[in-house]
């Protein structure tokens, strides 16, 4: 652990995705201020923050389908803008925080939506299609429910099958809204490990945002702290995820545990 | 558990509307035999039963072939745009208007080219009202969309009522059979078919983009989707084949509603199947209908509107049924 993060800050070249001077809101809530952040491939980004503080209109932001106020997105060092929609989801995958479905689908059916920014018309599904659907439903373990209907999965199944949508899109960036959301503590360790596993493979880069400190501890090296008051707070992991940090964006007392672990433990207080 | 591979149920739903389309040329008070229809559908002479086949029925089956096919992919389009599996093609107002048009064409007494005229004249208006006015607001949403159109229906149907309670006994007649879908009338022309066709592709190179946009606009986009430009594309292709349509044939009910069900329910829900699917399957559907309507009670006919409703409702339930019954029953959980 302690090596991959080290390799992971050295490997210092273009950076996937640099924000400069970023304001975003929603509504006429200003969220982000003046934000200046880059993220490298390999690196791992969580966000923490109260209910309301952008987190999701941040994520929405970088994948081009939220509207920014000013300040600049690049993407490989161009303008967000200056790329079409599908090459964007070519490059930047989002886990979306609800899904809905009015209309019935089959789970491996719904996990090959992800090829859609990969695929042509006059093609019908390929191989590789198939097998990256066939991988990512083995990788969140929904292979046994793979011809059931969508309506008929648990909270926590169709939470593993929004991941395995996003694992068939195979972005080089992505940005996950709470990918814990609904999964018991063996599928949130275990999908993070893989997406931490991939990412270092292969140079790609994840942003998450997150409720769980623990899990931002424990698999982000930088960490974002939004404030509701539009400002934030952007470093590596030791340095932010202080005592005296989270428990100002929190407005409750966070307490660090004493264990023996690589990452750092918090609990309320 | 077992459906069948989309590739046989589209082969067979060919098959379908085939015999659906020899059925339909067979079927009348005057008997052609059976190998006497292909003796005259592909050599014409001057017999009897060439102006039988060429000059009624075919027309008439050609009308069926094509309003079906149209309703059943406006149905498919309505439920995505709007994301509501009780969408049809005339839920936002679409024949409330074409059927103003229509009904006071006939209560001046017009018929013909001016009754179809007006009723187009309808469809559009309509169209273009409910359009401007769901498109006013900075975003178009699909509810808003939604909500315009149905009560636009509302408005319509009041007109509607206003023009049959103030009409004679003679000219009601004309307009109820207008009003519950009638192939009697319709006039096929050569530019049907290319249209079809070419909504076809359209919807065909859209199908992936159609499947992601049935799990939701921000899903859509996620995956790269320009979802303003595919709904707008969408209502566009929707008005169009439901306006050509009900030109055609007034508002035959029920078949852009139970025929993507149908499918659906089937197992045939990604839309590159689904698409060509329900175009067949509609087809088949209208022109067996149709069948019914002018043999049934013959010589009297009936409005196909209601066959199609007659027939279709028991098949529908009975799909319903039986397909919940696998799905959450108790041997659905975790089978494999």
């Amino acid at each position: 652990m302690v090596q991959a993060v080290m390799m992971k800050t050295e490997g210092s070249s273009t950076p996937l995705l640099s924000v400069q001077n970023l304001c975003i809101s929603r509504g006429r809530t200003k969220l982000c201020q003046q934000l200046n952040m880059t993220i490298l491939p390999g690196q791992s980004v969580a966000i923490l923050g109260q209910n309301g503080s952008g987190k999701s209109t941040l994520l929405h932001a970088l994948q081009g389908i939220h509207a920014i106020d000013s300040g600049s997105v690049k993407l490989l060092g161009r303008e967000l803008s200056a790329w079409n929609n599908r090459e964007i989801a070519q490059h930047i995958g989002l886990l979306l925080q609800h899904s809905r479905d009015e209309m019935p689908s089959r789970v491996d059916d719904f996990a090959m939506l992800g090829r859609l920014p990969h695929s042509h018309f006059w093609k019908s599904d390929s191989p590789l299609d198939r097998s990256a659907v066939a991988q990512a439903l083995k990788d969140t373990d929904l292979t046994r429910l793979a011809t059931r209907d969508v309506e008929s999965l648990s909270g926590g199944e169709r939470q593993r099958l929004a991941i395995a949508l996003i694992l068939t899109q195979d972005p080089a960036l992505y940005l996950l809204d709470e990918p814990g959301n609904h999964l018991d503590i063996a599928h949130q360790i275990g999908l993070m490990e893989l997406l931490q596993h991939r990412i270092t493979e292969s140079g790609k880069a994840i942003m998450f945002a997150t409720h769980d400190m623990n899990l931002a501890a424990r698999f982000a090296d930088q960490i974002l702290l939004l404030n509701n008051d539009a400002s934030f707070v952007f470093g590596n992991r030791d340095d932010i995820l202080q005592e005296t940090n989270l428990s100002r964006i929190y407005g409750h007392p966070v307490k660090r545990a004493l264990t023996d672990t690589e990452y750092p433990v918090f609990f309320p207080g | 558990m077992k459906t069948l591979p989309p590739f046989y149920s589209l082969v067979l739903l060919c098959f379908a509307l085939l015999a659906a389309i020899l059925i339909s040329l067979f079927s009348g008070s005057y008997a052609v035999p059976f190998n006497e229809i292909f003796a005259v559908l592909f050599s014409p002479d001057d017999s009897v039963n060439t102006q039988i086949i060429h000059d009624i029925r075919l027309p008439r089956t050609l009308s069926a072939i094509i309003c079906g096919a149209m309703l059943a992919l406006s149905g498919v389009i309505m439920q995505v745009l709007l994301r509501n599996p009780l969408a049809d093609p005339y839920i936002l107002g679409v024949s409330g208007g074409s059927a103003v048009g229509a009904l006071t064409a006939i209560s001046l007494g017009a018929s013909g080219i001016w009754l179809t005229q007006s009723a187009l004249v309808g469809a559009i208006f309509s169209i273009l009202l409910v359009f401007g006015l769901a498109a006013r607001g900075q975003q178009w949403s699909s509810q808003r969309l939604l909500l315009t159109g149905v009560v636009v229906s509302a408005g319509w149907g009041a007109v509607i009522n206003v023009l049959l309670t103030t009409s004679t006994a003679s000219t009601v007649q004309s307009m109820l059979f207008w009003l519950m879908g009638d192939l009697g009338q319709s006039q096929i022309s050569s530019w049907h078919f290319p249209l079809l066709i070419t909504c076809l592709f359209i919807l065909f190179t859209q199908a992936r983009a159609l499947n992601t946009l049935a799990r939701g606009e921000l899903l859509a986009r996620t995956l790269g989707v320009r979802v303003k430009r595919l709904n707008l594309m969408l209502f566009l292709l929707a008005s169009v084949m439901t306006a050509t349509s009900v030109v055609l044939a007034g508002s035959v009910g029920f078949v852009g509603l139970i025929i993507p069900h149908l499918l659906r329910l089937s197992g045939i829900q990604d839309h590159r199947w689904l698409i060509p699917a329900s175009a067949l399957l509609g087809a088949a559907f209208l022109t067996l209908a149709d069948c019914l309507a002018r043999t049934l009670l013959a010589p009297q006919q009936l409005p196909v509107g209601v066959l199609t409703a007659v027939i279709g409702v028991p098949i529908f339930l009975f799909m319903l049924n039986y397909r919940q019954g696998y799905q959450h029953g108790p041997g659905g959980n975790d089978e494999n």
